[in-house]
């Protein structure tokens, strides 16, 4: 029981990163706003989209449409329509900042959701007027800082797109990370195998590296079904899923090859030194080519990573539990996968002494 | 039982395939919370077909012992 403390954790630590993956609650967002396109000195009303919001149930709705950091402009008036529809009412001004069109941010908040923000979400097109009214004395709100309401409840944050499935980042991306750390130390054990010449030594890293390419497998088809629903297609030959499925190909062959040798001796030399090179093409084909192509991939070829907001202290919380506890379950699976080996090794041994005896 | 087996799987398959579009429909409603669900069920499927090979491995291993 002492010695596999770390079996009993890496099981705690996938139910933690399962329960608390599913139901910890996502933030609210807006999804959409029916006009994008308004005049300026013009009163209009828009209606907003949300998502997981309570409008229905909180006394007071506040909206701002953001032209830049010190220009917000607040809203007349906010009707709720149901729990996850706002009618917004803004008027504009006839001259906005620059005497330029802008691109306006819009923000909604309340007492229950806290604030959501739509970036880029009405185009205010400043136009020419005949008559200019002779004074305009328009009030902007110039800061939002310390006005939005945060709630402090545990959350994922909302993105578009994404919804929901900003879940996966504790299914798939550990899948990945796992997969690195067990070839890395498949890799380990060839290394040892070419120094001790100890056949134990080469089981490992034959069992390490089979784990490692479910894992790779199953990080390909998990992605492809994220991508599924949300770039819109399981495959569109994008840098990062070609190089990765380029990734466990060259894994994959390593298991052919090793399949392609009668002698022990030679098989293990040949499959250890063919390990290495698998591990130093692995690096640059996940983390280097990706990132010199455009990708829609976060972390590649201009498309940022998982960082900043959308890793938020809550994810985590349940990111990093969650990496542990996928490579210690690949730890497990692998060791079960090298017991076996060795005590076939040592069956075959024993009959091959028998016959020697025999003899 | 293997030609049940097949039937059930063929029956299935049609059933899905001309019910894509409400597939489509169900992947993309509740805020796709179904695309993590496909998500962690796939991982549930490698890791069975997994252990399955493995046993099954131990199993031959067993009765190489016994003979």
């Amino acid at each position: 029981m002492k010695k596999n403390w770390w079996k009993i954790l890496a099981a705690l630590l996938l139910l933690y990163t399962i329960l608390a993956g599913f139901l910890i609650p996502l933030k609210s967002g807006i999804e959409y706003v029916n006009k994008d396109n308004v005049n300026s000195g013009a009163d209009f009303e828009v209606r907003a989209y949300c998502y997981n919001t309570h409008f229905s149930e909180v006394d007071e709705i506040r909206a701002w449409l953001k032209i830049d950091s010190s220009h917000i402009i607040k809203a007349k008036e906010v009707k709720a329509v149901g729990n996850l529809m706002a009618d917004i009412s803004f008027s504009l001004p006839q001259f906005l900042p620059n005497n330029k069109s802008h691109v306006a941010t819009l923000i909604i908040d309340n007492k229950k959701d806290g604030y959501a923000i739509l970036p880029s979400a009405i185009q205010i097109n400043q136009i020419a007027f005949d008559t200019i009214l002779p004074e305009e004395n328009f009030e902007y709100v110039s800061s939002l800082d310390n006005e939005l309401i945060t709630i402090n409840s545990l959350s994922f944050p909302y993105r578009n797109i994404l919804y929901e499935t900003i879940r996966n980042l504790f299914f798939h991306v550990p899948l990945w990370f796992g997969m690195l750390i067990i070839f890395l130390v498949s890799m380990i054990y060839s290394i040892l195998y070419l120094r001790n010449k100890n056949e134990i030594y080469d089981m490992k890293a034959n069992a390490f590296t089979q784990v490692g390419i479910l894992f790779g497998i199953l990080g390909l088809v998990t992605g492809a079904v994220w991508a599924r629903w949300t770039w819109g297609a399981w495959w569109s030959f994008d840098v990062k899923q070609n190089m990765s499925a380029i990734a466990m190909l060259i894994y994959i062959a390593y298991s052919v090859l090793r399949a392609s040798f009668d002698d022990v001796e030679q098989r293990s030399r040949v499959s250890a030194v063919y390990n290495i090179f698998a591990f130093s093409t692995l690096i640059p084909l996940l983390f280097v080519i990706p990132r010199l192509y455009d990708s829609l991939h976060p972390g590649n070829g201009g498309n940022p990573g998982f960082g900043g907001e959308d890793l938020d202290d809550t994810m985590r919380m349940v990111f990093y539990p969650s990496i542990i506890a996928w490579t210690l379950i690949g730890v497990w699976v692998a060791q079960l996968t090298y017991r076996y080996l060795i005590l076939k090794n040592k069956l075959i041994y024993n009959r091959n002494n028998k016959n020697r005896h025999k003899n | 039982m293997k030609k049940s087996i097949l039937l059930v799987c063929a029956l299935l398959s049609t059933h899905l395939l001309s019910a894509q579009e409400s597939t489509q429909s169900v992947m993309e409603s509740s805020g796709k919370i179904f695309v993590v669900l496909a998500t962690v069920l796939v991982i549930y499927a490698g890791f069975m077909i997994f252990l399955t090979v493995i046993d099954r491995r131990i199993s031959n291993l067993e009765r190489q012992i016994k003979d």
